[in-house]
């Protein structure tokens, strides 16, 4: 997980915002608890997105906790306990931060990279252990990406897809019990973030991509010319790409609004509307 | 109540897509809530209207599933194979509708468009934009083509409006400029 998908905090009320930063320090301290301090570091606002969605789904009630982080000592914070989602969030985040990391060495085999991946190579392959289905699924997405990518595929729709089934997966899998109207209308909301996520990511990933001559769907998909201004690029393609980023969008909100009303939680609103498209407009006029 | 024009009734067009009036229906419903008229003397008014607008839905949607879905005029312009196609689709296999178009080799404006609207429900968005496109250039004065290109061109247009609809305002405004400095200064200080 990337870390893209965040609130848009002015819009929220108080105690969706301590909920939200609850989430967040819920899933820092089960990473903490069950895999030691290292791990911690690959946490991201993508994993909160996905538990309180998986929550609100589920109708779990929280349970809070004041405890006293290392990084705010005066204040005691509160944060979620007891909920399995958060568990099984980090465990996926680990996951794929650590694919992400096999990822880079074969990109670009740097010592920084080689460690890291060598760091935690031993949670890889304890999560494939206690995930062997949901990662063989996970797994199956990433060759599938990677061979688009060796490709130099142009056809930003298919790499995309790679990366929104990866979420989707990782949603539906904790979503059994649900009825089968929901779960559909789940998957695709899903499946549209995860592919702004990957688009988003790409888009902002351009000038980097092109310095470091690696592969980027779009360079591929509005044939980038090696030499050419990559300002002007940017701007030619803007608005197209505005397109390829509020597309999945739309299509988010849309399903949401067709989720029953028992499902919707004011958080998922929030970034759904607010905060990715905060996103959007910022990545876009590429300021961060 | 017998309804005379479904779509009178809703304010919508008969060429709208299922959206549109999906759209309008929900916000009916909203005007005519019974909770927004509690101890209103409109209260029985504000009823019968819900009524007719849940009839007329009710009815335009039963009319469109019947009648193969959205595509209910300008049938004469369709052709064996593209009609088939139209069938899958309005069942929602897509898989199908998708072998039979690749196979085919009569690739004129209507076959840009299906494969467009395949696209679309698949997720793919770039693809079904360029697809809608083509069949639109290929065909400008087919209306049905037009407006599945203009609705994709107006995609981001439409997603900010879902997203202004709400009180989203930009942060350039200074109000939430303040906003953001005390919440910053919130997270600062705890």
């Amino acid at each position: 997980m990337i870390g893209y998908i965040k609130t848009y905090p002015p819009e929220l009320k108080m105690k969706e915002y301590v909920k939200y930063n609850a989430y967040y320090c819920g899933i820092c301290h089960s990473i903490k608890d069950r895999w030691g301090q290292i791990p911690r570091l690959t946490l991201n606002y993508d994993c909160v997105f996905l538990a309180v969605f998986i929550d609100s789904l589920l109708k779990i009630p929280m349970e809070y906790e004041d405890f006293r982080c290392i990084v705010h000592p005066i204040v005691k914070k509160k944060k979620v306990i007891r909920s399995s989602t958060i568990d099984y969030i980090s465990d996926m985040n680990l996951y794929l931060s650590y694919m992400k990391m096999v990822d880079n060495v074969k990109d670009e085999n740097n010592l920084f990279h080689s460690i890291s991946e060598k760091t935690m190579r031993r949670y890889g392959k304890k999560l494939k252990e206690k995930y062997k289905e949901i990662t063989d699924k996970i797994d199956n997405h990433l060759k599938d990406m990677q061979k688009l990518e060796d490709n130099n595929c142009d056809n930003i729709d298919e790499v995309a897809e790679c990366y929104a089934e990866i979420i989707k997966d990782i949603c539906l899998y904790k979503i059994n019990e649900i009825d089968e109207e929901t779960k559909c209308i789940v998957g695709k909301i899903a499946y549209n973030v995860g592919k702004w996520v990957y688009s988003a990511d790409a888009f902002d990933d351009i000038e980097k991509d092109i310095k470091k001559n690696m592969f980027n769907p779009y360079l591929a998909r509005f044939q980038y010319e090696k030499g050419k201004d990559i300002l002007k690029f940017k701007n030619d393609i803007k608005e197209r790409s505005s397109f390829i980023l509020c597309a999945p969008l739309k299509a988010a909100t849309d399903l949401y609004e067709d989720l029953d009303d028992e499902y919707k939680d004011f958080i998922i609103r929030n970034i759904l509307y607010e905060g990715l498209y905060d996103r959007t407009e910022k990545i876009l006029n590429g300021d961060k | 109540m017998a309804i005379s024009d479904p779509y009178k009734v809703l304010g919508v067009n008969r060429n709208d897509s299922d959206e549109t009036i999906k759209k309008a229906y929900r916000e009916l419903v909203k005007k005519y809530h019974p909770d927004k008229y509690m101890d209103n003397d409109l209260k029985d008014l504000a009823n019968e209207k819900l009524q007719q607008v849940n009839e007329a839905y009710d009815t335009i949607v039963k009319n469109r599933k019947s009648k193969d879905y959205g595509y209910s005029y300008d049938e004469t312009s369709y052709k064996g194979t593209f009609a088939e196609v139209r069938s899958h689709i309005a069942r929602g296999d897509f898989q199908t509708a998708d072998n039979i178009l690749r196979n085919s080799t009569n690739r004129n404006a209507e076959w840009h468009y299906l494969r467009g609207v395949i696209f679309q429900k698949q997720g793919w968005y770039d693809q079904a934009y360029s697809y809608f496109e083509k069949a639109h250039v290929m065909e400008p004065s087919n209306a049905e083509y037009a407006t599945a290109y203009n609705q994709t061109r107006s995609t981001a247009n439409a997603y900010r409006g879902n997203v202004y609809g709400r009180g989203y305002s930009s942060a350039d405004d200074d109000f939430c400029r303040l906003c953001q400095c005390m919440l910053c200064a919130s997270i600062c200080c705890r």
